[in-house]
């Protein structure tokens, strides 16, 4: 597959919660699989921030031969911040990046476990499992507080079985998405199940530990720091399983999206 | 209207002289940029053994640069022979292959396996010796050391007819004597320069924000320096070819590169920044350029 460096056009940013959507047009028409994501070039006008960020898709469409990319962010540090606020910027992005969600067809149920800004992947996710009509589908959103539910008014609409909750009650049930977890598949036949889970390193090792105990699989939507985000610099490098030894791998290309069985947690 | 880039080093003809540099361009980049375009493709250095590298984070963005210690993550020698090397011999453009081993005996060990490999030859503008990687722990320090910078060019000169590139750190004093110990050796050509050691460190938890702990700065930051030290080298050794290497981000900084004696240039960070870089300011220097 090729992938394209293209120039955008900011055309909107509206705020969700803390956080920001932004949409980017391109000249293009281009298609993403749920769980892939782009490299942003903050404003192409500068050097300074000088790496490009990744994000992933959190929806597009297409208009007449434009692709119109959603990107839904919360500010970190000064790129997202340059993002959040400044107007005239000249972003570029690099797309599409990333292997996708490998979605099992022989399951019923689909549960979807985000914290914080790993919501992202699950909105195209979300609306690809509604779309294949296959009994439930499950999405349980936690935050620290209900300023960082991002998306969750556009993520409504979507038809999807929704568990919120955050740390301190703010919003939904107060606690932490891998208790809803628990509950729900100690509740239910598991071997129909696949679960999917983005968010921060300790919460997918938590999620992980608790699909083990059910024997679910599931699978990771991983971050780490990138320079290429093409596979060349090894930048962004995860330990996982090779035989009876390990070895880094390439998230930018070899993931984003891991099965957590093939993931080493030191 | 389309003005020849071409140049001649060591005896070799190059389409341009805007190469990329070791260790920043490779995987899936032929995705994205036509190959076809660049003078040269210089890959990740290649040792002996397989590495897996340094533990993460890896990268860590500075003002106008980034601080990296990959390690030397490679595929080690065989695999590279076998497997890697083949995606770009596919390209009709000259490869450079870096090597970096942990005494001159490893580097000759090393040209001497690219030397009797069935590859074509041809393909092949030069063998790199990466002389300088200051990421990894048990190798001798070629980087200071004029006398091992000299057996180790003379090594490797002594075991293949490929043209050899000697790449130089910046973390000397006097980079003047190991350009000089280099060309004594037989060297066809210098590169410089390598990342500048350097670290970034977070206060709120009084920790490196690099695995292990220093690294290596590169990026605009560093055009500057490498300047100064290709300037330098080109002082002293008027006859050499020097490739020069550091911060490059377009035309304008090349041809500042080539103003203080460069005859060449690699580029690095700047493929992080944009992807086809080297193809846009190939363009550029097409119109710029005045020989
Ligand atoms: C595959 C992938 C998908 C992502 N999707 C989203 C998303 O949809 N929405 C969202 O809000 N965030 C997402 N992130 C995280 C996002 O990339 C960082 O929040 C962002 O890079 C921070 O940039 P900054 O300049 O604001 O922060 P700074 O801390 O100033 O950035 C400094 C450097 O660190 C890097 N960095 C900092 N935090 C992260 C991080 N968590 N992951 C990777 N690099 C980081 C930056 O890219 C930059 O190079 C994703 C990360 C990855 C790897
Ligand atoms: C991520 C990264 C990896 C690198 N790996 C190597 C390497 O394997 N061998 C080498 O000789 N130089 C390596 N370098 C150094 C570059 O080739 C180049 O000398 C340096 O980055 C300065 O150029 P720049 O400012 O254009 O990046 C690496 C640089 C970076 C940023
Ligand atoms: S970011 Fe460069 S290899 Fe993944």
């Amino acid at each position: 597959m090729t992938i394209h460096n293209l120039p955008t056009q900011l055309v909107s940013r509206i705020k969700t919660r803390e956080g920001f959507i932004i949409t980017l047009k391109i000249d293009k028409k281009i298609d993403f699989f749920p769980g892939q994501f782009l490299h942003l070039r903050i404003d192409s006008q500068r050097y300074d921030p000088l790496l490009r960020r990744p994000f992933s898709i959190w929806n597009y469409s297409h208009k007449n031969s434009s692709t119109y990319i959603d990107v839904l962010f919360k500010v970190v540090g000064r790129g997202t911040d340059i993002l959040a606020k400044e107007d005239n910027l000249k972003p570029f992005v690099m797309i599409p990046l990333g292997n996708k969600f490998n979605i099992l067809n022989d399951r019923s149920n689909y549960i979807m476990v985000a914290g914080g800004a790993g919501i992202v992947p699950f909105y195209l996710l979300g609306r690809e499992l509604v779309k294949m009509h296959k009994g439930k589908v499950t999405l349980i959103f936690g935050a620290r507080n209900s300023s960082q539910l991002y998306g969750l008014e556009q993520l409504s609409s979507l038809g999807l079985d929704m568990h919120i909750c955050t740390d301190d009650g703010s919003e939904g049930k107060k606690g932490l998405v891998t208790e809803i977890l628990d509950e729900l598949l100690g509740k239910q036949k598991t071997d129909s199940i696949q679960a999917f889970s983005c968010g921060p390193m300790v919460m997918l090792k938590r999620v992980s530990e608790v699909c083990n105990k059910w024997n679910v699989g599931c699978q990771l939507s991983l971050e780490t720091h990138m320079g290429c985000a093409l596979g060349a610099c090894r930048a962004c490098i995860v330990k996982v399983k090779n035989k009876d030894d390990w070895k880094y791998s390439r998230v930018c290309c070899e993931g984003p999206n891991y099965n957590s069985s093939e993931l080493i947690w030191e | 209207m389309s003005q020849d880039l071409s140049i001649r080093l060591f005896g070799k003809a190059f389409k341009t002289p805007i190469m990329v540099a070791s260790g920043t361009f490779g995987g899936i980049y032929d995705k994205v940029v036509d190959l076809n375009q660049l003078g040269a493709v210089v890959l990740k250095s290649v040792t002996v053994n397989p590495r897996k590298g340094n533990p993460p984070p890896r990268i860590v963005e500075t003002a106008s640069g980034t601080i990296n210690s990959i390690g030397l993550e490679n595929p080690g020698i065989e695999s590279f022979l076998s497997d890697e090397i083949h995606r770009y011999l596919a390209f009709d453009t000259f490869i450079i292959i870096s090597i970096a081993g942990k005494s001159p005996e490893e580097f000759a060990f090393l040209a001497k396996k690219i030397q009797d490999s069935d590859i074509d030859k041809s393909k092949i503008a030069a063998i790199e010796l990466n002389l300088s990687c200051p990421n990894v722990a048990g190798g001798l320090d070629f980087s200071t050391k004029s006398d091992l910078a000299f057996s180790t060019t003379k090594s490797v000169k002594e075991v293949t007819k490929i043209p050899v590139i000697s790449k130089l750190s910046p973390n000397v004093t006097d980079i003047v004597v190991l350009a000089k110990a280099c060309v004594d050796a037989g060297a066809d050509a210098i590169s410089l320069i390598n990342t500048v050691k350097a670290m970034a460190v977070d206060w709120k938890t009084g920790k490196s924000l690099i695995g292990s702990q220093v690294g290596g700065l590169s990026g605009p930051a560093i055009k500057p320096i490498a300047l100064r030290f290709v300037y330098e080298v080109r002082q002293a050794l008027p006859a050499v070819p020097i490739i020069g290497i550091g911060g490059i981000m377009n035309a304008h900084d090349v041809l500042e590169f080539f103003s203080v004696g460069a005859n060449a240039v690699q580029i690095g960070t700047a493929n992080f920044v944009e992807a086809d870089i080297t193809v846009r300011i190939t363009d550029d220097l097409r119109r710029l350029w005045r020989r």
